[in-house]
């Protein structure tokens, strides 16, 4: 049986390679290079998804002729092996080296990663021929990863926030999907990002008004036990007590790890003083301090 | 009854200061200049909306051309039937799913501009849309939004938590700059919750001071605003609101946002600068002609903004809502039955300040030779020529310079949207 041989491409993908997988959007790529890197994955394709969605190539449906992709000719009547010469190509390209050490670098070091830390991972990328155990050492054992300016410096994302927040309290999440909608509620649906980009790394991403009080309220809810898709039981790890200054000393110890800062210490005492209902004090300050302005940081 | 804006700040300053707060936009209301307005117009107090498809709407089938053959030629499996259009001037029409906005046509509220975009050629969705919300086609480091710029330019409304709200998650980056502006996903649950309304003041408190006393940056600033706009919703009361006329908003999260936009501006919270974005519009496969997936998209933008408008009653002759999307896509479908990113698009301007009844800007036509790069419908207005119209004539501004850096600013280049 003979097939429709389809006419056209479709250059998304091969839009989205290069912009956001490899080279980045100033990668030094051409309209012209899209639209080659689009006809070289001509007839890429997948099987049905309920046959198992694997990948399959059709060879009726690739485009047969020459390609030249950054200047590098890709000789007609390669087929499939012309797009997987591309994606090593790619892979070993100098932008890609430099878009993704930047990327890992945001995402370890700094919204804004400092030049050196980028450069160090570029050089471990180039001598491990693309080792990313190497670059990440790199970046790791790198000045700038312990410097000051860059301790704490980033803001927990939504899924962060919730997961360092039940593990805080020792909370078991039960099997429903009620968790994943808190955190969809805090701006980031888990793999529901619209964009093929990934979700940002970037704090004005996740830090608006809106969003801080959601954080507040979840903190809250966390702390009282009304969390949807949680258990919560704080009793063997902070102990209910009516003296304010062993309860903020503990909450300061398991929750904040230490950094609680003497304004934080003020408000909890003040709210706590007139709450006779131990549990209920408790409650409050482990509430606070989760929605705090501490525990939005990495 | 309406009140003024001055009164509102009065009454609202009061009562806050009755609770014990300090509240921010109060010491900003002080700073700000406050020009005296003629008496006929204290109460005129223009909005603007921004709703951002994004994806890149099909402005070809959004606004088509059924008047070229070209339009049929080139889209033997997606065009929109010439028996489906709903006529606008005879050349083009409405997709039949946005049948619910022509009697906003016929009174002359609703305009279209078409082959507007952007000069920056980016077939990148980020780009583009980066630099339609920067406003800065073609420069990446801008830090702000236009819109952002447009409210630290004109310090006069400074004066409310409200005046610029974007409706979604995240703060989009065409409100993201000095200005205060606030993210809003849902008026009823914006602030804290507590069983009592004792224990949401108490908690209130509690929470402004632990931000107040140890936020930095961002945390700081953010928390800052997030505590203003509780203490002013307050006084909103948004949870009895009844859209008015009858208004039936589509469900879903852009029908809810138009609704909750209507919302606070029939509240006279000093909303001024208004967002919400709709996604879907990246119609790469199967994109449907007069029904599918495109005609379902805009069925609920068609019947939102005509709730919207029926909602607000007279109250749009302070309103433009203007429609925007990062690019159009290409002229002749591709081997999906969809479109792929293109150039030109159709943006919308709605409400009572419109020039409505008329399809604005140059047409370019569709034959090949006046395309952009031979294949998508070409630009002929600068959207920044859109948008500064609306801005200059609608809100006010006096210096778009400041606002669109790098243009010229040159009425004679405005489309004639708003009119002057």
């Amino acid at each position: 049986m003979r097939r429709r041989v389809p006419t056209g491409i479709n250059e998304n993908y091969a839009r989205e390679l290069l912009e956001l997988h490899t080279l980045g959007v100033d990668g030094g790529y051409t309209q012209e290079d899209v639209i080659n890197v689009a006809r070289i994955f001509t007839g890429w394709s997948i099987e049905p998804p309920r046959q198992g969605g694997d990948f399959q190539f059709h060879d009726w449906a690739h485009d047969e002729g020459e390609k030249e992709v950054l200047g590098v000719t890709f000789p007609a009547g390669h087929g499939m092996d012309e797009g997987a010469r591309l994606l090593k190509m790619l892979a070993n390209h100098p932008a890609t080296m430099h878009h993704v050490s930047r990327k890992l670098c945001q995402r370890f070091v700094n919204d804004e990663p400092p030049d050196g830390c980028v450069d160090d991972a570029v050089a471990a990328w180039r001598r491990s021929g693309g080792d990313l155990r190497e670059v990440l050492h790199a970046i790791f054992h790198g000045p700038d990863f312990w410097a000051p300016l860059n301790t704490r410096a980033k803001v927990k994302t939504p899924l962060e926030f919730v997961v360092s927040a039940l593990r805080a309290v020792g909370a078991d999440p039960d099997t429903t999907p009620r968790l994943a909608q808190v955190v969809a509620r805090l701006g980031e649906p888990l793999y529901l990002h619209v964009a093929p980009d990934g979700y940002p790394e970037r704090e004005d991403a996740w830090v608006n008004s809106g969003a801080l009080l959601d954080r507040m309220n979840a903190g809250v809810a966390l702390a009282a036990g009304t969390l949807p898709g949680v258990t919560v039981s704080l009793d063997s790890l902070i102990p209910a007590t009516g003296d304010a200054e062993q309860l903020i000393l503990q909450v300061n110890d398991k929750i904040l790890d230490g950094t609680m800062t003497e304004n934080t210490k003020d408000v909890i005492r003040r709210q706590t003083s007139d709450i006779g209902d131990p549990v209920a004090a408790r409650a409050l300050a482990v509430g606070l301090a989760i929605g705090g302005p501490e525990f939005q940081r990495q | 009854m309406a009140i003024s804006r001055r009164v509102f700040v009065k009454s609202g300053g009061l009562a806050l200061f009755s609770l014990g707060l300090d509240p921010l936009f109060l010491e900003r209301a002080a700073f700000a200049s406050y020009r005296p307005l003629p008496s006929s117009t204290v109460l005129y107090r223009p909005v603007l909306v921004c709703l951002f498809q994004r994806g890149a709407v099909d402005g070809l089938n959004m606004v088509v051309p059924h008047g070229d053959p070209i339009y049929y030629r080139e889209r033997p499996r997606i065009a929109v039937p010439e028996k489906d259009v709903v006529d606008l001037d005879g050349y083009f029409g409405l997709h039949p799913q946005l049948a619910a906005l022509k009697p906003l046509w016929d009174n002359k509220s609703l305009a279209v501009l078409h082959a507007i975009g952007s000069p920056d050629s980016s077939r990148s969705h980020f780009d583009a849309q980066d630099y339609m919300e920067s406003g800065t086609p073609g420069l990446k480091a801008t830090p702000d939004g236009w819109l952002n710029r447009y409210c630290q330019h004109d310090r006069e409304h400074e004066d409310t938590p409200f005046r610029a709200v974007a409706f979604g998650p995240q703060l989009p980056r065409i409100l993201a700059g000095s200005a205060p502006s606030l993210a809003i996903d849902d008026l009823q649950a914006f602030g804290l919750r507590a069983p009592q309304q004792s224990g949401r003041d108490r908690l209130t408190r509690a929470f402004e001071e632990l931000y107040a006393g140890s936020a930095t940056g961002l945390l700081s600033s953010s928390s800052q605003e997030a505590f203003e706009a509780v203490q002013l919703l307050k006084q909103v009361n948004p949870d009895q609101y009844q859209p008015g006329n009858g208004a039936d908003y589509p469900r879903g999260r852009f029908g809810r946002a138009m609704m909750q936009i209507a919302q606070l501006i029939k509240a006279n919270a000093g909303l001024q600068v208004a967002f919400t974005d709709v996604t879907g519009w990246d119609t790469h496969v199967n994109q449907g002609s007069s029904e599918g997936q495109l005609a379902a998209r805009l069925a609920e933008f068609g019947h939102a903004l005509a709730a919207f408008a029926q909602d607000l009653g007279e109250k749009m002759r302070d309103v433009v809502v203007l429609t925007m999307s990062e690019f159009g896509r290409t002229v002749r479908e591709n081997g999906n039955s969809g479109t792929d990113h293109g150039h030109a698009t159709a943006m919308l301007v709605l409400g009572g300040p419109v020039n409505g009844g008329k399809v604005l800007g140059k047409w370019p036509g569709l034959d090949p030779a006046q395309r952009f790069e031979g294949r998508d419908v070409a630009v002929t207005t600068d959207f920044r020529d859109l948008f500064g119209e609306v801005l200059a004539r609608h809100l006010g501004a006096t210096d778009l310079s400041a606002i669109f850096p790098g243009v010229t600013p040159d009425p004679a280049r405005f489309p004639g949207a708003v009119g002057a």
